[in-house]
């Protein structure tokens, strides 16, 4: 049945991509991303008004009468346009995707899932509501945007709450900036689409997993926002580049969108869409010089598509405020700044204002990163970037078309700028947003930068194929084999790297076997307590606050209390005091705990010894079950002073 | 029709490849499955715990495994001629925690992530598909959880498998399956522009 309601929400989403296409006269290997775009537009702006169920149900209808009309009106020329590569490559790997993961049904598995997207997700499907407004028992700072968020709920709208739908929701997202970058593949250079489709395929696995790793690749299967943000990125700008003319309002239909979206996937997308969109002004302003038309209305339009990012991040700002009275604007960390003095203060530091030796050790750092830090399976950033400049040569020699030659050439350095500027602003985060430990060892570095390098690599992609798709002798000779050399390339790396049963294609089951147990047990805890019954504290000894963040989200709707954040109980001086994730607590103070936080129930995931014999005597059977290796849920019995644990159920192992 | 026929046309020569490719890999199972029938019965070979060395485990009188560390090993004391499977029975009463084998031709270089298979599980039968290794070592770390008791038994390697397990594809090999033949038909294509521009020059 799950599988069959994904099909539904896919369905709706292609439907949709029709009309987007249709209404804004655009490219049909577009459709997708519009398609995809708006359904995350549609579903932020319910969400603002919390109508979220009204607003899908309202969505499917709409999509089925836009059915009914596409059917009754439209001939075999408008369905035989859509029949071209890229489409192919969008239905395929969806379908794909989706069929994949709804007999494998991968489960999310890494820290941040946890700790916000994947609960952020469940939230809004078992309340119906914005996570942001949540009931949850510890601090819920849940102001991350919510368009990815929003794009999973629509896949997870109908029926059950399964994981599995939630990232192929963001696969189909990643799929139809793919489609839209194979756009110029059609009609005799269609042959090229094969190699252009692996090499975009390929696209996240290689500049994210730098060298073979024992464990398999969440790539593909991951509720977070940073590949989908750096993919977003680059399909505005293809979006944008894909029509020659900008002559009319339809045609900014589908960048628009595709930058409100963007600017939607979370809070470090902002910048990215601020550099899309000002890489598209700067086209407009070269497109009107080239034509001799008025660049005063082209700056016009230009500032146009910059207020798309602003309208969102404002948009964001007010909700926030209202909703749940929180200040976006500041970006929060050490220095508590909002964006404008951060960049103020950045920027002053920059130029010898005031220049603190933090700034300039981070800085330092930043820099040596560039050419030192391997971040993707072809090294460090100095390489990609030299690739990059290669590709764009490349591209620009094949190219027959004069004005499409300079527009993309100065899209390119356009670009190249806007890393310089989007690397300088991810330094001053270090500086002052991050905990000074985290700048000093610069903790997700690779994280922060690599969404920037895959939109610019699939930019000049686009301008490769797109020069490689003309039928002159050089884009063929030279072009085309180039695409080849780097499909080449990104194949060999990917055997080399990531065999794959490393991938989301062929993991091995064992891989998310934890998991499995934790939705398991939360299932058995929850056929047996409701969430009127209390909160439920939490026991597992060695955590270091990934299993309690897992069984805070499995467990929903049922409450996980607080319970420390997670770690090892134990009697004071038990361990030493310094024991990382080390909780020291007497029977006493355990029991007065649970008393106090109305915890009417405990789940004791695993146990050592060390707790075993300091809180035994609290529980009824003395925890001979978790003793053995088992997992059990305890009621809380307290009579006047006394507390005594009573089992309720011995969980049944998968 | 129209319609059909110009799609039909499109699709051509990748068809054609992934005719191909099919009949390429059916050719391939079939060999497998003659293969294992000649000579399945000769290669089955039962194991007892006695063929194997215990690392970090301690074994109880009553044949109970107690894993010492998160790292429990059962290696075996000899090298395997030819090593296509391996299956056992493994029972616990605690979690069952990520089992997998390792095998190793050279064991000097000793045992890596790259030579590694992990289980497959139904009911309490733990396999392993190795694909026809020779003449290599194998390791099997039945468990990741210290602490945990249990019991193997019914070790087995080279067990004979079913008719359909010689044809069903793994996801590996149905993603290669849907990739090479269009691959093939884009190189193909492109070589033939190659052609045509050399043979207009000449």
């Amino acid at each position: 049945m799950e599988l069959l309601f994904t099909l539904l929400s896919f369905a709706a989403i292609s439907i949709y991509s029709l009309v987007v296409a249709q209404i804004a006269n655009c490219k049909k290997a577009l459709a997708p991303l519009g398609g995809v775009c708006f359904t995350i537009f549609y579903f932020s702006v319910a969400s603002w008004f919390n109508v979220l169920i009204l607003g899908g149900y309202i969505f499917f209808l709409g999509a089925a009468a836009c059915l009914f009309w596409l059917i009754k009106n439209k001939k075999s020329d408008f369905w035989l346009g859509f029949c071209r590569p890229s489409v192919y490559f969008f239905l395929l790997a969806s379908l794909g995707v989706i069929f994949l993961f709804a007999i494998r049904k991968p489960l999310f598995s890494t820290w941040d899932e946890f700790s916000l997207w994947a609960t952020a997700a469940k939230l809004v499907k078992i309340s119906g509501r914005l996570y942001t407004t949540a009931e949850i028992q510890w601090a819920w700072t849940a102001t991350q945007k919510p368009g990815l968020i929003l794009l999973g709920y629509f896949f997870d709208f109908f029926g059950s709450h399964a994981e599995w739908r939630i990232a192929a929701g963001y696969d189909v997202l990643l799929f139809s900036c793919f489609a839209a970058l194979l756009e110029p593949l059609h009609g005799k250079a269609r042959s090229l689409a094969a190699p252009a489709a692996l090499i975009a395929f390929l696209t996240p696995f290689l500049f994210t997993v730098y060298d073979y790793y024992a464990l398999p690749s969440t790539v593909y299967f991951s509720a977070l926002g940073d590949i989908p943000m750096g993919i977003l990125m680059a399909g505005c700008l293809i979006a944008w580049f894909a029509e020659k003319e900008h002559n009319n309002v339809k045609s900014f239909i589908i960048p628009a969108l595709a930058l409100f979206a963007l600017a939607y996937t979370r809070d470090t997308a902002f910048p990215l869409a601020m550099i899309a969109a000002g890489i598209m002004l700067v086209d407009c302003v070269v497109k009107a010089f080239a034509d001799k038309k008025n660049v005063l209305i082209s700056v016009v339009k230009g500032f146009g598509l910059l207020c798309v990012p602003v309208a969102a991040f404002v948009s964001w700002m007010v909700y926030l405020n209202v909703a749940v009275n929180v200040n976006s604007f500041e970006v929060g960390g050490q220095d508590n700044k909002n964006m404008i003095s951060l960049l103020a203060s950045g920027v002053a530091e920059l130029f010898g204002v005031g220049t603190t030796e933090k700034f300039t050790a981070i800085m330092g750092n930043m820099f040596s990163s560039f050419f030192n830090i391997k971040l993707t399976v072809f090294g460090s950033g100095v390489i990609l970037v030299a690739a990059f400049i290669l590709i764009t040569v490349v591209a620009l020699l094949c190219q027959t078309d004069k004005a499409l030659r300079i527009r993309h050439g100065i899209a390119a350095l356009m670009t190249g700028l806007g890393f310089v500027a989007f690397y300088v602003f991810t330094g001053f985060c270090f500086v002052y947003v991050l905990k000074p430990i985290e700048a000093e060892s610069m903790s997700g570095y690779i994280r922060y930068v690599f969404p920037y390098y895959i939109a610019w690599f699939m930019l000049v992609m686009y301008f490769l194929l797109s020069a490689a798709a003309s039928h002159s002798k050089k884009a063929i000779l030279v072009g085309r084999m180039f695409v080849f050399a780097i499909c080449a390339v990104f194949f060999v790396g990917f055997i080399k790297i990531l065999p794959a049963k490393n991938t989301v294609i062929d993991y091995y089951d064992d891989f998310l076997l934890e998991r499995r147990q934790a939705v398991s047990y939360s299932q058995q805890v929850q056929q047996n307590i409701s969430k009127e019954d209390g909160n439920i504290f939490f026991v597992s000894q060695g955590d270091n606050g990934m299993r309690w963040f897992t069984y805070c989200c499995d467990m929903l709707p049922l409450q996980l209390d607080y319970s420390f954040g997670g770690g090892t109980i134990a009697a004071p001086g038990a361990m030493a005091e310094d024991t990382l994730y080390y909780i020291p607590l007497t029977q006493a103070q355990l029991k007065d705990y649970l008393v106090k936080n109305n915890c009417k129930y405990v789940f004791i995931e695993r146990i050592d010894n060390n707790f075993y014999s300091e809180y035994k005597s609290l529980f009824s059977d003395e925890l001979v079950q978790c003793q053995n290796g088992k997992s059990a849920l305890y009621e809380t019995v307290a009579n006047g002073g006394t507390v005594m644990l009573k089992l309720v159920k011995t969980m049944e192992n998968i | 029709m129209k319609t059909t026929k110009k799609m039909y046309s499109k699709l051509g020569l990748a068809g054609l490849l992934y005719l191909l490719f099919l009949a390429l890999y059916l050719f391939s199972c079939t060999l497998s499955l003659f293969d294992g029938l000649l000579f399945e019965k000769s290669r089955t070979q039962q194991l007892t715990l006695q063929d194997f060395e215990l690392v970090n485990i301690q074994q109880n009188l009553n044949g109970e495994l107690v894993a010492l560390t998160e790292d429990p090993q059962l290696v075996l004391k000899t090298p395997i001629t030819h090593l296509n499977n391996l299956k056992y029975t493994f029972k616990t009463e605690s979690a069952v925690g990520e089992a997998c084998a390792f095998y190793a031709k050279d064991i000097e270089q000793g045992y890596s992530t790259r030579r590694c298979v992990w289980a497959s599980r139904k009911d309490n039968v733990h396999s392993y598909q190795f694909n026809n290794k020779s003449n290599t070592h194998l390791r099997i770390d039945a468990t990741n959880i210290a602490g945990s008791r249990f019991f193997i038994s019914d070790i087995t390697i080279n067990y004979p498998l079913n008719f359909y397990e010689y044809f069903v594809p793994s996801y590996t090999e149905i993603f290669y399956f849907l990739l090479l033949p269009i691959m093939a038909a884009a190189i193909i294509s492109y070589l033939r522009q190659v052609f045509s521009i050399i043979r207009k020059k000449a």
